[in-house]
């Protein structure tokens, strides 16, 4: 009994001792930005983040010596959450990732300030960013931040599937995909012929809107009112498709509902599905040998349905309120979003640096028009898939409606479960949209 | 007289300290959290009013905003009922075979201490990993067996998602009560049993005479504390087995004070939320030790 | 003799209805726990074979994933898929085990400092208001933690708190207590105070009787109240989820369930993590396993 009596003592000078030292290691840093990301390729966003930290130092406009950047990072489907409370109780960053569907409500509770009240400047970039891409960064018309990334949902297809179940060129209707698929499925190609992730996170809200807008459906108009139908129409319809597929003709698997995108990717990669809905960055690894068991086989199609248009979405660079505690911090602040998502001078030469890395290395989609004219960029983007079709496809891309209204993001949480609802014949997708478009003027009227 | 307030000078200045971090950290909160649920809250930020009860009427009238609260009561309710009667059949089935020193008994007993001391979130990364729908070794087993054909969603099933989740629950939360069992069992003096033998009591009758009455107080400890942990300790298995889905399946209470407070931001409702569930415990905890307990029972009886 | 046949075939009958249920029971306690180990030790290629390695074959066992965890070095030989799968937050699970250790290690040593002596006087003494106070301290242990998570982030926020180790131990320390003057208290209730009496008739004072004749006598029961302590405060999440928010004061519950929610990462790095994990609270149940039982059953004489 005495041993282990004196072996917990031990213990607790030991841990005691550990802790003491952990407190003391920070050391003094003239400037220190906070800055908050999802986790997606860190050690790439800390490698950029040090190269920040050197180049404001020495090369920067104005440069400030000793910055040092603090990055905590939270999943990209608890991001919100985790930004929310950190500000909801006081907090805050001064550089954070943001997507389009959260900066409505980030910017109407203060959170985040306009970029352009602050650093006039900004507004030089917008003739050299998609219009798109614009708009999902800006708020009561000013702008809030630079582009991280940005992408549309394409939809993918296998070739080689397609070619073995005697099928000469993609679908381009909902009907034909059913047609397709169930033709795929009788030959026994594949069990799971199609794929879309539809799991109540974040990644919903992408296939979502893809999936509404291809058949042209449109769910809330530029006066922020709700203007689907609920007892048919586009909207309707393509739930009820949805419904239909994974319930009757069995042509999605019902584990869609559990899966993101980025599973999606991992079974199309796999090789177990033949169609599949997922953003473009995601098509390059398809087409890479060794990290694909279909190398060469994937291929993009427009998106089948009505109008073919898709979901197109933008995450960016926003500065959160603490950065303007003091003059050096809001200066910093500028540098670090403008070398992450703008043009600056590194090691002499002028580019879209860090934009141009994501691109090449990672193959994360661009709304930085002038980068199609970096040939390295171009040789990336020709290799993943028909050019021609991607090009189209991403004219016939649309944000998501709706979200420049503070309410989207609690409205589009509610969204997913009510769709879910329906696609697992819980309740009536009539009744299921009337909810959503109750929610809506609910949540707008308050 | 004077004795006694040295006495209680003497004993409070042994246990303030501890009053003191349960007054600071659990007390003072709670009494902040009633406060924080007559607030109004948009976007995460109080608005400065006072809106009293609202928040409260808000959650049982106004099924738009504040979606899904009868739902996930029923939810709730389903799954406590069937996590405590798994729960309660399962360790008491263990802990009689504990007792019937087999040479499976000893292993019995110590690999129980491996959920035991597994924390309640790895758990659940464990089972969500089991359950996958792409790579789950279960799915594995499955289609080795020959009962599938494709590995197939398992907690994206709306027949099967709450039930995955009590599956996994009632893995982590046997062992605690098969101990209690086991001790309760260990207090039955074996001359019962052999007088219930010479009477000729067969298996069952033995059971439900002597083992279940002589049980009672250890039951209904069980029952108060399992009734307690799967009213909000299932929280990490719905966090990362299912968020709630499909649907809203497995949206239970705990998960839905959860979303209303870090999704949906509105902190005043969530809290009112988070109280409404509290309240539900009390009143569960209270049916329990007025049905159940055994001095009460006597003296009704002796009342007679 | 008839008789006697039937009733010894009736209990052989019995024994093999005990042995089967006893190893179907083992099946499903010790099959999760069998699984994550060996997925730990698996190639990441062959975690996506279906069906999978029940078994694991020589060629596919790795410790790749072990390594990546402590030194965040990319296994060389893994393709650049598997690469891509490897995330840096991979490597935030050994410093946040050790958090969660740091942050246990002193929930359970004021649980001593403070319990110990608390229990004991809930035991031997009677004093104004006692029996109300000690319920309403078990009371507390009904609070659903979810409730007060809100204002507790409020209130650390204010207190500037956030994201500390110390706002953790003394949160735990607040939740674990009642529990563990509870369970010492029962314990005390079954000691006679004969040796006490004795004690201070020989003139020892209070600190000294406690720490010479009161603390050998209930020690098993403390060390059962504090393992219990222990494992409560490392495996706790929800406060631990919000309440943190870099690796300063990130615990192990927090990072592995943002690791198994995050995309596209190495299962078996996630594995291994989980193993990582739960091995402290494990080998430390494993070693006390008798206190651990004989604690369960302390809670019966309430």
């Amino acid at each position: 009994m005495k041993k282990i009596f004196i072996l917990m003592v031990c213990f607790f000078i030991l841990a005691a001792s550990v802790f003491a030292g952990a407190q003391k290691e920070e050391a003094e840093v003239p400037v220190t930005l906070k800055f908050a990301g999802w986790t997606y390729d860190l050690e790439k966003v800390t490698e950029n983040l040090a190269r920040y930290e050197e180049w404001v130092a020495t090369e920067a406009d104005t440069p400030i010596p000793g910055v040092a950047v603090e990055m905590d990072d939270a999943g990209y489907g608890e991001f919100d959450t985790h930004i929310t409370t950190t500000f909801a109780a006081g907090g805050s960053y001064d550089v954070l990732y943001s997507s389009d569907h959260w900066l409505s409500k980030w910017a109407e509770a203060g959170w985040v300030v306009p970029l352009e009240d602050h650093f006039p400047e900004v507004r030089n970039y917008i003739q050299d960013i998609a219009p798109y891409s614009v708009e999902a960064m800006t708020y009561k018309g000013k702008l809030y931040g630079l582009p991280y990334y940005t992408d549309v949902m394409y939809f993918v297809y296998n070739k080689k599937m397609l070619a073995d179940a005697g099928i000469k060129a993609p679908p381009t209707t909902w009907d034909e995909v059913k047609e397709q698929a169930l033709k795929l499925k009788k030959a026994g190609i594949t069990a799971d012929p199609m794929m879309v992730g539809l799991k109540a996170g974040s990644w919903f809200d992408e296939a979502f809107f893809a999936l509404i807008y291809s058949e042209g459906g449109s769910l809330i108009d530029k006066n922020l009112n709700p203007v689907f139908r609920t007892d048919s129409g586009p909207v309707y319809d393509m739930i009820e498709w949805v419904k239909g597929s994974i319930n009757d003709t069995k042509i999605i698997p019902r584990k869609v509902l559990e899966m993101t995108a980025v599973d999606v990717q991992q079974a199309f990669k796999k090789g177990d599905t033949a169609f599949a809905i997922v953003p473009g960055y995601m098509i390059r690894e398809f087409n890479t040998p060794g990290i694909s068991d279909v190398a060469g086989q994937a291929d993009v199609a427009m998106m089948p349905g009505k109008s073919h248009f898709t979901d197109g979405y933008s995450r960016m660079y926003l500065m959160g309120k603490s950065a303007l505690r003091e003059e050096k911090v809001k200066q910093a602040s500028w540098n670090l979003i403008e070398f992450m998502g703008g043009e600056t001078t590194v090691d002499g030469t002028k580019a879209y640096h860090i934009a141009r890395r994501w691109a090449i290395e990672n193959g994360l989609g661009f709304s930085v028009l002038s980068l199609w004219n970096d040939p390295e960029v171009n040789k990336v983007f020709s290799n993943m898939g028909n050019t021609e079709v991607m090009k189209a496809q991403k004219e016939k891309a649309k944000s998501k409606e709706g979200i420049s209204a503070p309410w989207f993001a609690e409205w589009i949480s509610l969204v997913r479960t009510e769709v879910q609802k329906a696609i697992i014949g819980e309740e009536k997708t009539s009744s299921v949209l009337d909810t959503i478009k109750k929610q809506w003027v609910d949540l707008k009227r308050e | 007289m004077k004795r006694y307030t040295k006495t209680s000078i003497f004993a409070y200045s042994i246990i303030l300290p501890s009053l003191l971090f349960i007054f600071i950290f659990l007390l003072f909160p709670l009494l902040y959290s009633i406060s924080i649920s007559f607030r109004g809250y948009k976007y995460g930020v109080p608005t400065g009013e006072i809106v009293w009860f609202r928040n409260f009427v808000d959650i049982f009238t106004k099924e738009t905003v504040a979606p899904g609260f009868y739902e996930s009561l029923l939810v709730t309710l389903k799954f406590t009922v069937s996590a405590v009667i798994a729960v309660v059949v399962i360790s008491l089935t263990i802990a009689l075979l504990i007792k019937e020193r087999c040479i499976t008994s000893t292993w019995l007993k110590y690999s129980l201490l491996l959920p035991y001391a597994i924390p309640g979130v790895i758990s659940a990364v464990v089972w969500n990993w089991i359950y996958d729908a792409n790579f789950g070794v279960l799915n594995g087993v499955l289609f080795k067996l020959g009962l599938i054909k494709d590995y197939v969603g398992i907690t994206s099933n709306p027949g099967l998602a709450l039930w995955a989740i009590l599956f996994a629950y009632v893995w982590k939360f046997v062992p605690a009560s098969t101990y209690i069992f086991s001790a309760g069992l260990a207090t039955i003096p074996d001359s019962v049993y052999e007088a219930a033998q010479m009477d000729g009591a067969g298996t069952f009758r033995t059971f439900f005479k002597i083992t279940i009455p002589s049980l009672m107080p250890v039951l209904q400890l069980v029952l108060v504390m399992q009734t307690i942990f799967a009213l909000v300790m299932h929280f990490g298995l719905v966090f990362v087995l299912t968020q709630g889905g499909p649907g809203s399946r497995t949206r239970t209470l705990a998960w839905l004070v959860y979303m209303e407070s870090f999704t949906y931001t509105r902190f005043g409702r969530g809290t009112a939320m988070a109280i409404i569930l509290a309240l539900i415990m009390v009143v569960f905890i209270y049916v329990y030790l007025v049905l159940l307990n055994p001095e009460r029972q006597i003296e009704r009886k002796g009342g007679r | 003799m008839l008789l006697l046949s039937t009733i010894s075939r009736r209990k052989k009958i019995k024994r093999v209805i005990v042995i089967c249920l006893s190893v179907i029971f083992l099946i499903y306690i010790l099959s999760p726990i069998y699984w994550v180990i060996i997925s730990g030790f698996q190639k990441e290629a062959a975690l996506e074979d279906r069906p999978p390695h029940f078994i694991p074959k020589k060629e596919i066992v790795t410790s790749n994933h072990y390594h990546f965890l402590f030194t965040g070095d990319i296994p060389p030989d893994s393709t650049l898929m598997l690469q891509s799968m490897y995330t840096m937050s991979g490597t935030l699970v050994y410093p946040a085990i050790i958090n969660s250790l740091i942050i246990a290690l002193f929930v359970t040593f004021i649980n001593f400092m403070l319990g110990f002596p608390a229990g004991h006087v809930f035991a031997r003494y009677r004093f104004w208001a006692d029996k109300k106070i000690f319920l309403l301290m078990l009371a507390t242990r009904l609070l659903p933690s979810i409730s007060i998570v809100i204002p507790m982030y409020i209130l650390l926020n204010k207190a500037g708190l956030l994201d500390t180790k110390f706002a953790l131990i003394c949160i735990y320390t607040a939740i674990t207590l009642p529990f563990t003057i509870w369970i010492l208290k029962a314990y005390f209730k079954n000691i006679p105070p004969a040796f006490e009496e004795a004690a201070r008739i020989d003139g020892c004072g209070y600190f000294k009787m406690m720490a010479k004749v009161v603390l050998p006598l209930a020690m098993p029961g403390i060390i059962a109240a504090l393992i219990f302590a222990f494992m409560t405060s490392y495996g706790e999440f929800v406060f631990a989820t919000i309440l943190t928010q870099t690796i300063a004061s990130k615990t192990q519950t927090a990072v592995l369930a943002a690791l198994a929610q995050g995309m596209s990462t190495s299962r078996g790095m996630i594995a291994a993590a989980a193993t990582l994990s739960f091995l402290p609270p494990l080998v430390l149940a494993v070693i006390f396993r008798k206190h651990v039982l004989a604690g369960v059953c302390i809670n019966l004489k309430i």
